[in-house]
């Protein structure tokens, strides 16, 4: 259990990281390979502080008992008539609600200039019980660290969730109407207590009460299992078990919490009470699950044509190929497959398979402010890299943080993650998916066009934490009721220029010269599992809004399946802008055609077109010294290598997988980097493939790559001609890559790192030309460098730099002999940070540093963001930072004779991930350099046109248009979201009472059969009763029994205390 | 009081407690009998002498079936491979009259035409609205084993259902059912016929990964045959 305390935002969160598991020394690691469940039970117990601020001059006047609105007002205007000699201005502020209807023991009344005494006067009426001033209450955590409570009269904790009592009061002002608040006040909300009923905050109540509970659609939860009498569920079809353990019920709590918000029918609601559940147990309660496990049960899945799949479960390992191609398998066969992005959040690089599938809907989580949940992962796909860049996920989000479901036997409880936020987008495409009368329309991708089209954009928050925006599902029922089978992209548009949503893309404007800027969209395709691309997409830039100072080249799947594909855009600025700055807009059209199976002709196909709108910003060529080039080409990461850690008393994180991308693990220094005013591009290619007399700086962090001859030399040129270099290195140690070698018991193989933090032999052929070197020593320790705390974790030392460089030396405390032999010892004078000017004409400088720990955003815990600044300084504008140069801490220059340099780790299997080696007799070889990536431009076809001003408005479906699709009678349901009057309570357990569908039906077809039955067995009672006293009639005379009862009744009545006789 | 105690004593109320009782006892017997027949575990039916009541029926062996509609193999990137049934009769080649092609039906089926599978393997241009392949384009084929290896893998999943569809290929079927598929119980106990179950049988499994995350044959992982697939050295 890790508790994280964030006492600024008020609240603990417990999270339960089930595979954490000490793996340095015992090691067993259950998530290398298989899929760990998100299922962190991060149970937040949250508590929330209160500012009640009162609202001048409103005052709510209590009544003693319940009275009509007309009898409260006579009142009140009686009650102030005497206070002032009613020269009070005053009225009765109208609540406009479903209950206003109905007598009420409270009154709202607006006051101007009241009186204390006018006050009183009015707590005098025999019929006021007391006068409060109204109150608005904050309560969004963001909200809080801006207005300190303690300026407020009182504080109120309450803890809410796991809270024993529940607190059922809501504010009158909650209603439907609310739920469209989205995007215009997010700071601010008038809830004093929140319904968790997610299904009702999401009105699956306006869909109930049109008749649809999700009948007829199949949905497999692939969970923990589910126990069979659970109250809460009345149509469970099918329990199976794919795991090794004899069991189908669920030992863990998750399987049924999942199952819960999909399908319950009573106390916590789920979404679709009457769809089929398909309980597939695949998760054992030791918390194991294997790859071939899920094989097997997604065939029987596929068998079985489940429509609708919830995998609240997923691990970091997308090339996993058995697992991706069985997904992909599935929604090829029409399944409809859900699942959470994880619970790795707020780290970027987190994203977790298969929900960053393009054919799977990945979830994300929110809370009830509408805030992305700290736990949700986030960050593009890293699928792409290093050559291309990620997708957007996840597609969607929605409530996913203390949302009440299930308890395991019965019951319900509150749970935390993405493994909540899922199945309620299940569930909602269950119900969805019912409400559709052709469902042959419903298939993977139109659920999720429907889906991302009708989500609501969050304000302030990045397409790569919310992605579409939150959940939907009127809307969302709206669009897929008029949906047409078409294409649709996601992102709908490409605006460079709209921040934050499409952050990093408008953090960072673009200019000629630069790498081109890659957007990926998916192309979703709901014509058919599979299409194509017609002809070529077209460019189109708008001559009016200079659409030609941009070059547009776009590549894209060959064939999009399973109903989905990619389409990547490269944006670039066309030479004559050189020096311009401005707005560029255009388009990109393209048509998608699938087969049409409905079609009588042979051959026909369907066909579908989208305009994707581009928008740009471009600036005029920054000088080289501010442009700094991001090595990526040469960063490794698991999946699919080990690639360990490159923090070493990070023991519950073993791995580096989060991409070690700009915009992944590193966007606090790319955030960095760009406030400081430096541009920063991404080298996705070998070193030989970029111009060096473009950039002032190239930056390699964290490098785990092999580097070809011809790179070397590429660079030592570059440099010599004024290129900088900055390295950023880690650990590289034999011994200690051989120390955390395991056996993982689920591959039953032995894992092996292939490299130590960072490659360092590679790096040291490299830079040997300058006469530098890293060592294998291991190192780790508090130090302070120009006043600056800094935390050396896990990095190496200098061990070799050239005589005339400035070389800073610290103490710190040797990890390899701490992880080798458990001993602790401090080493004088670590040479960690070098500086060195070559001594060319012109030529560059090189920076050295140990460790990539205080720059990365996963597990650091001091950054060193002032030293980049400072390294930067010295390779770009060759300014020696006198805090370093004059430092104390300056040795001289370690000559690398005392110890031998590292070596790379024999039998290592680096050659089976790397891009530069590949397997030979003996050792592994350099590849044949590969060809630098050629972009072929589109041939713009320039139109006369003018982009709409706001792209995001854009039409996001073809014909179906949402301002013009009517919406369902509203009003008729609103009694059923009616807010509850104190003390009535439950009501938020069955809303409205009673569940419409089948529910009822089916109980009304049960019973007339055992109805039946029984008056049969009672009307044969009857019968054989008639028969025997027709039998025998002499034997029961009336004229002697009728006497005998009469004595009876007397005796009964004289002898009351006494015993009945038995008959 | 009285008047209760009086009734309790009459035999119709008596009757009817009786009665409602009974309706209760019935009502939550036949629901838990209704839940042991839903619930099944690959586990639970492990018994060595117990043999599976397979449903597959090899070969729909009535002329009841109409070609209207056919199944096919939905998934495929552009190939496809469908159950069109072709009437035929017994005698003529080379569908379903020879030798190996369920013998006990013969009888029945004696006088009578019926159609067996054919798996044709058509690309997806060449589907008709009814689910089947069209047998008249040029690249629709029928049977083809192509990229299908000797150990019954083969590379393409639409060749692998055709090639398992071949009526030869029933014998091994059978043999798989009755001793091999053990552990895949819950599947194929639900497979109901010839198609499915070639449906289901060539899909990717359990059997087809080693070390959980790689494919024991990447090239040829799609099987019919008994055995999973070679194991190609790393």
């Amino acid at each position: 259990i890790k508790t994280f305390c964030s006492t600024r935002m008020y609240f603990i969160v417990l999270r339960h990281f089930f595979v954490v598991k000490d793996i340095f020394y015992s090691i067993k690691m259950h998530f290398i390979v298989l899929r760990h469940i998100c299922l962190c039970h991060c149970l937040f117990a949250l508590i929330l502080k209160h500012c009640p601020l009162s609202v001048f001059p409103e005052y709510i006047v209590a009544f003693t008992g319940y009275f009509s609105a007309k009898a409260r007002s006579l009142y009140i205007s009686s009650a102030l008539r005497s206070a002032s000699g009613g020269a009070l201005e005053w009225h009765i502020v109208p609540r406009e609600n479903p209950a206003s209807d109905f007598p009420s023991d409270f009154e709202l009344v607006h006051i101007r200039q009241a009186s204390p005494s006018s006050l009183l006067t009015l707590e005098d009426h025999p019929y006021i019980k007391r006068v409060t001033p109204q109150r608005k209450v904050f309560r969004s955590l963001k909200y809080i660290p801006s207005a300190p409570c303690n300026a407020t009269r009182g504080t109120q904790k309450w803890q809410s969730w796991q809270s024993s009592r529940p607190f059922r009061r809501t504010s009158l002002s909650l209603g439907s109407g609310f739920w469209h608040a989205t995007g215009r006040h997010s700071s601010r909300r008038l809830l004093r207590a929140i319904p968790r009923h997610v299904a009702q905050i999401l009105q699956a109540d306006v869909l109930w009460q049109m008749g649809h509970t999700g009948s007829g659609v199949k949905v497999a939860v692939f969970d923990t299992g589910l126990s069979e009498k659970h109250p809460h569920f009345k149509n469970v079809k099918e329990r199976t078990n794919w795991t090794n353990e004899k069991t189908l019920d669920d030992g863990l709590g998750h399987g049924t919490f999942v199952a819960g918000v999909i399908a319950s029918m009573r106390e916590c609601q789920g979404f679709a009470p009457d769809s089929e559940l398909h309980i597939f147990r695949v998760f054992t309660n030791n918390q194991v699950s294997y790859t071939s496990w899920f094989l097997d049960a997604f065939n029987y899945a596929i068998l079985k044509k489940i429509d609708v799949l919830n995998l609240s479960i997923g691990g970091p390992d997308f090339m996993d190929h058995p697992f991706v191609d069985k997904v992909w398998e599935l929604t090829a066969n029409r399944v409809i497959m859900v699942s959470a992005i994880g619970n790795d959040g707020p780290l970027y690089g987190t994203l977790n398979n298969p929900a960053d599938q393009m054919d799977v809907i990945g979830v994300g989580g929110i809370d009830f402010e509408d805030n992305i949940a700290r736990f949700s992962s986030r960050g593009m796909t890293t699928w792409e890299l290093p050559g291309g860049y990620g997708r957007v996920k996840p597609d969607i989000v929605t409530y996913g943080s203390g949302v009440r479901g299930s308890g395991m036997k019965e019951g319900c409880r509150s749970l935390s993650g993405t493994s909540v936020a899922s199945p309620v987008v299940a569930g909602a495409v269950t119900l969805l998916a019912s409400t559709v009368l052709n469902r042959e329309l419903v298939n993977p991708a139109s659920m999720k066009q429907a889906l991302i089209a009708s989500a609501r954009r969050l304000p302030g928050v990045n397409m790569f934490e919310q992605g579409h925006g939150k959940l939907d599902l009127i809307r969302a029922y709206q669009i897929l009721n008029s949906y047409r089978p078409q294409a649709s992209l996601s992102p709908s548009y490409i605006d460079l220029t709209e921040c934050p949503y499409m952050w990093p893309y408008c953090s960072q404007p673009i200019y000629y010269g630069g790498m081109p800027t890659i957007v990926n969209v998916t192309i979703l395709n709901g014509m058919g599992v599979t299409g194509r691309i017609v002809d070529k997409p077209i460019w189109q830039p708008y001559l009016p809004q200079n659409g030609d100072h941009i070059d547009v080249a776009v590549s894209y799947s060959p064939v999009l399946w399973p109903w989905a594909g990619y389409l990547a855009v490269s944006i670039s600025v066309a030479k004559k802008a050189a020096s311009w700055e401005g707005i560029a807009q255009g388009h990109v059209m393209v048509t998608v055609a699938s087969p049409a199976e409905n079609d009588s002709e042979v051959g026909g196909e369907l066909t579908s077109t989208v305009k994707l709108p581009i928008k740009v910003k471009i600036v005029p060529t920054p000088p080289r010294s501010k442009r700094v080039l991001w090595d990526q080409y040469h960063n490794l990461r698991y999946p699919p290598g080990y690639f360990p850690r490159d923090n070493l008393r990070m023991k519950n994180d073993p791995l580096d997988w989060n991409g070690d991308h700009i915009h992944t693990n590193f966007r606090d220094m790319y955030q960095h980097l760009r406030s400081m005013g430096y541009f920063v591009e991404v080298l996705g290619a070998p070193i030989t493939c970029f111009d060096a007399s473009q950039y002032g700086t190239l930056l390699m962090v964290d490098s785990e790559e092999e580097y070809f001859p011809e790179e070397i030399t590429k660079l030592r040129r570059d440099v010599d001609n004024g290129l900088s270099l900055i390295v950023f290195s880690d650990w590289y140690n034999t011994s200690v890559m051989r120390k955390v070698k395991f056996y993982d018991e689920n591959t039953r193989q032995w894992w092996m790192p292939d490299t130590g933090g960072a490659n360092v032999p590679a790096l040291n052929d490299l830079i040997s030309v300058w006469g530098m070197a890293f060592s294998d020593g291991l190192y780790e320790g508090d130090f302070t460098l120009a006043d600056h705390d800094m935390y050396y974790a896990s990095g190496c030392s200098i061990a070799r730099f050239p005589e005339d460089g400035i070389v800073i030396a610290k103490n710190l405390k040797d990890q390899g002999l701490e992880v080798l032999k458990q001993e602790t010892a401090v080493v004088e004078g670590v040479p960690i940070l070098g500086l060195y000017q070559t001594p060319s004409d012109g030529g560059g400088r090189i920076a050295l540093y140990g460790d990539s720990n205080c720059i990365d955003d996963s597990h650091r815990q001091k950054d060193c963001f002032w030293l980049l600044d400072a390294l930067l300084q010295y390779t770009s504008y060759s300014m020696t930072p006198p805090s370093l140069s004059h430092s104390h801490s300056r040795v001289a220059p370690p000559t690398g004779a005392e110890r031998p340099l590292p070596q790379r780790l024999e039998g290592n299997h680096l050659y089976r991930y790397s891009k530069v080696l590949e397997a030979h007799l003996g050792d592994p070889k350099p590849r044949p350099l590969p060809a630098c990536p050629h972009l072929s431009w589109a041939k713009p076809q320039p139109v006369n046109e003018t982009a709409p001003s706001n792209l995001w408005k854009h039409q996001k479906l073809l014909s179906v248009d949402l301002d013009k699709v009517a919406l369902p009678n509203m009003r008729a349901y609103r009694p059923q979201v009616r807010p509850l009057s104190p003390g009535e309570s439950g009501a938020w357990d069955i809303p409205g009472g009673i569940m419409p569908g089948r529910y009822n039906q089916e109980v009304g077809q049960t019973i007339p059969v055992f109805a039946f039955l029984g008056a049969m067995v009672v009307l044969s009672f009857f019968v054989v009763q008639l028969t025997k006293a027709k039998s025998k009639p002499k034997r029961r005379k009336p004229r002697i029994k009728r006497p005998t009862y009469l004595q009876q009744q007397q005796q009964q009545t004289t002898t009351t205390t006494g015993k009945n006789p038995t008959v | 009081m009285m008047v209760l105690r009086r009734l309790l004593r009459k035999r119709w109320v008596l009757g009817v407690v009786f009665g409602l009782s009974l309706i209760y006892f019935l009502t939550s017997t036949l629901k838990q009998e209704e839940r042991t027949i839903r619930d099944r575990t690959l586990l639970e039916v492990r018994d060595s002498d117990h043999r599976i009541p397979w449903k597959v029926r090899f070969n729909l062996g009535n002329s009841s079936r109409q070609i209207t509609q056919c199944r096919n193999s939905i998934q495929g990137k552009t190939l496809l491979t469908d159950e069109l049934g072709e009437k035929r009769n017994r005698y003529s080649p080379p569908c379903c009259d020879d030798n190996t092609t369920a013998p006990r039906y013969w009888s029945m089926l004696m006088f009578r035409c019926f159609y067996c599978l054919t798996g044709y393997v058509c690309e997806r241009k060449d589907l008709l609205v009814n689910g089947c392949c069209n047998v008249n384009a040029p690249s629709t084929r029928q049977y083809i084993c192509k990229s299908c290896l000797a150990n019954g893998c083969c590379s393409i999943y639409e060749y692998c259902v055709s090639c398992c569809l071949q009526p030869d290929k029933q014998p091994l079927l059978e043999r798989f059912l009755n001793r091999a598929a053990e552990g895949f119980q819950n599947l194929f106990t639900a497979v109901e016929d010839h198609f499915e179950l070639c449906l289901a049988k060539c899909r990717t499994s359990s059997q087809s990964v080693q070390h959980e995350n790689t494919y024991r044959n990447p090239q040829a992982k799609y099987c019919y045959g008994e055995s999973p697939p070679e194991l190609l050295p790393v």
